[in-house]
């Protein structure tokens, strides 16, 4: 008869100090952060550059941007993923991690785009209109006026698909990436004990998933005019 | 719409066609691996004798796999069984074995620790088996010429009567696989002449090869007959029967000469590549029923997730701020959480000990996952109906629920629906991930036609081609619904 107390004790000491296991579970957290951290940044990148197209005058860049976006969002993620690795990049010189990094970067660059895109229709024409009227380049008006605006509408939006980022590289096992869930999956075939290994990881993610929603709502809240001076 | 497959494709054709990097390296034993990228198959015993070398780049991936990557250039060399290797003509496909005897592997039966019955039973017939010589001639047919075999074995009619055994199996091509609708193959053929012999009944369960062991150990399974090679560690979680195979395994890396052969010209490489991937064993069968399977799980894991989403609504918007923290507190923690690690949960560990079917597991954990998302939906926009509304309904002399489901919902679900369509298509598209839980889904029976055929091209190319248009058409059928909704305002 195992006591509560004795059991997470015997978990602990089965699936995460035995053969260093602990060690596989905080490489398997680090990759987990590399790959989210180097995705998110390029992401946004490329969601700006792809908004720009979006949104540019030009038809064929816009309807161009257009339809690689609806691509990436009609397509799985893993499909992607598998393509990427087998197809698309085979042969090239990317490791592994980076082919994972380019892979989620694709995909969530065309959600991040489109998340840039409303905050920017957000702003009101009359916005743009007092720019003009007070003589501003259209540079400047965007710059000044239109940027800080559309950044601060669509932080929440931004926020739900930076953690919808965070957790989907949870699939990057599927090609050998050794994350977080691969190294839960590695211990939980190890040990043969599901239960640990698992909630652990569960609860790793939604400590990250809440730290980095925390960490944005403070931005927002920073950001915010109204309690910018309080 | 038409653009993207095409787009796709000539996209996919100008990577895949520069494809280079030969190399004249042989290596005449694993110790020369040092420094270069291997693949293996995931937790096999491969994997663990070479991972203890930190020099080598392993590439853990599914057994299908290994040749996928090593043609495909993303691997240098892979490890297999050398009968897998000879049986499936890899030579043809610009393959050649480096080095063979690595590792005597022997290939046991695995059934539960408690299970000595069975594993009695097996020893006993394994040991007529051996003893009539009818393995060593069991053995030579099916490396020789699985095809062949598996039609012959195919007239023997199998044993219906009796206790069922349900065995744990991964495809591989040729220990088991799919010909004529009908799963076959060495350890298949093995086992309904146990199953004969001894009164059983034969049913398999297809599992991916990491998740072998915990299905066993969970129950969800009865014995492994997948080839798997008695190691000192699996034998402290399982129970080995005594071995019926010894194989060994081999090394093998691209032909630089095999790959100087004639080019086919393009329309005779998609003949070639359509007749392999859909015609050959009627894979294309296999495709349909998984996109059955993926169509049935989003389908219900959408009515299940609204379902839930609005009782969860409901509950939050109660006016105990008790349950509405709880609840809130429940949705905030399951969408914390990757949909992968929650599939995981229910499958290995809330849903682990009973014969809960891996389909059913999976439309709960969605419907669970997608529920939690449905209810802050639904509540925002519930919240985003006026005061006002509800008082004019009470005011025309409405019932409370009348002046729901007559004033407040047509408003709230209009406000909604954008944000709906999107998680709806989302919820179809995160489907793709089922096969690590065991469920046959779309994705899933690309890959095992993939380990059939090792064409990584095809395969990947035409599901995708499936889910464009699947998220395309349900897209639309929300538009037309949104359209509905909007124009009775």
């Amino acid at each position: 008869m195992y006591l509560f107390g004795d059991r997470i004790r015997a978990g602990i000491e089965a699936n995460l100090l035995r053969e260093d296991r602990w060690r596989v579970m905080l490489d398997g957290l680090g990759m987990t952060l590399e790959v989210s951290l180097l995705a998110l940044l390029f992401a946004t990148l490329w969601g700006a550059a792809l908004c720009a197209m979006r949104m540019s005058r030009r038809r064929a860049l816009n309807r161009l941007a257009g339809v690689y976006i609806e691509l990436m969002r009609s397509l799985p993620l893993l499909i992607l993923l598998l393509v990427s690795f087998y197809v698309i990049f085979a042969a090239s010189p990317l490791s592994k991690v980076q082919i994972a990094v380019v892979c989620f970067s694709l995909y969530f660059g065309a959600y991040f785009s489109e998340v840039f895109r409303t905050g920017i229709e957000g702003v009101d024409k009359g916005q743009r209109e007092a720019g003009a009227a007070l003589g501003m380049s259209r540079r400047q008006m965007f710059g000044r006026i239109v940027l800080p605006q559309a950044l601060l509408r669509c932080l929440p939006l931004y926020k739900t698909q930076a953690v919808a980022l965070i957790k989907s590289t949870s699939i990057v096992g599927y090609v050998s990436v050794m994350d977080l869930t691969k190294a839960g999956d590695f211990v939980r075939a190890r040990t043969f004990d599901a239960f640990f290994p698992l909630l652990l990881v569960a609860l790793i993610y939604l400590l990250l998933s809440w730290l980095f929603g925390t960490g944005l709502d403070w931005v927002e809240r920073k950001l915010t005019p109204k309690h910018r001076n309080v | 719409m038409r653009v993207f497959p095409t787009l796709f494709l000539t996209l996919s054709v100008l990577a895949a066609s520069c494809s280079g990097a030969r190399t004249d390296f042989v290596p005449q034993g694993p110790e020369d691996l040092a420094g270069h990228s291997v693949a293996v198959a995931a937790n096999s015993s491969i994997d663990l004798a070479l991972s203890k070398n930190e020099d080598i780049e392993l590439l853990r991936i599914g057994i299908g796999e290994l040749a996928v990557a090593v043609r495909s250039g993303r691997a240098e060399f892979a490890m297999m069984q050398e009968i897998q290797f000879d049986a499936n003509h890899l030579r043809d496909m610009g393959l050649r074995k480096c080095f063979t005897g690595f590792m005597k592997g022997n290939a046991a039966v695995a059934v539960r620790q408690d299970d000595t019955l069975l594993c009695a039973r097996f020893n006993a017939f394994l040991r007529e088996f051996i003893a009539s010589g009818e393995r060593d001639q069991w053995m030579h047919d099916w490396s020789s010429n699985p095809d062949s075999m598996a039609v012959a074995r195919s007239r023997i009619p199998v044993n219906t009567e009796g206790e069922t055994i349900v065995n744990g199996i991964t495809l591989t091509y040729p220990f088991l696989f799919m010909k004529d609708d009908r799963l076959t193959g060495l350890e298949v053929d093995l086992m309904e002449r146990f199953c004969r012999w001894g009164g059983y009944r034969a049913d398999y369960r297809i599992v991916d090869f990491p998740a072998l062991i915990p299905a066993l150990n969970t129950g969800k399974v009865d014995a492994l007959v997948s080839h798997i090679q008695v190691t000192p560690e699996r034998a402290k979680q399982v129970l080995f029967s005594d071995p019926y195979f010894e194989g060994s395994i081999c090394c093998f890396g691209r032909d630089p000469e095999a790959a100087a052969s004639p080019r086919k010209g393009l329309v005779q490489a998609v003949k070639d590549s359509v007749y392999a991937n859909l015609i050959m064993e009627q894979h294309w069968k296999l495709l349909l029923q998984g996109l059955l399977v993926t169509l049935e799980i989003s389908l219900f894991s959408i009515l299940l997730s609204i379902l839930l989403g609005a009782g969860f609504c409901f509950l939050r918007m109660r006016r105990s701020p008790a349950l509405s923290r709880a609840v809130k507190l429940f949705a905030e923690t399951v969408q914390g959480i990757p949909v992968l690690v929650v599939l995981m949960i229910m499958c290995y560990v809330i849903f682990a000990k009973s014969h809960v079917s891996g389909t059913l597991v999976a439309i709960f954990s969605f419907a669970l996952f997608y529920g939690a998302r449905f209810c802050e939906l639904f509540r925002s926009g519930m919240l985003s109906v006026g005061r006002g509304q509800w008082e004019a309904g009470s005011a025309l002399g409405l019932s409370k629920f009348q002046t729901f489901r007559l004033v407040a919902l047509p408003q709230a679900f209009r406000r909604i629906i954008p944000v709906f369509k999107g998680e709806i298509v989302a919820l179809i598209k995160s489907t793709s991930i089922v096969g690590y839980v065991a469920v046959m889904d779309l994705t899933c029976a690309s890959n095992v036609i993939r380990a059939r055929t090792f064409d990584a091209f095809f395969p990947l190319i035409l599901v995708s081609v499936i889910y464009i248009l699947l998220s395309r058409l349900s897209a639309r059928a929300l538009n037309a619904l949104e359209r509905k909704v909007n124009s009775k305002k």
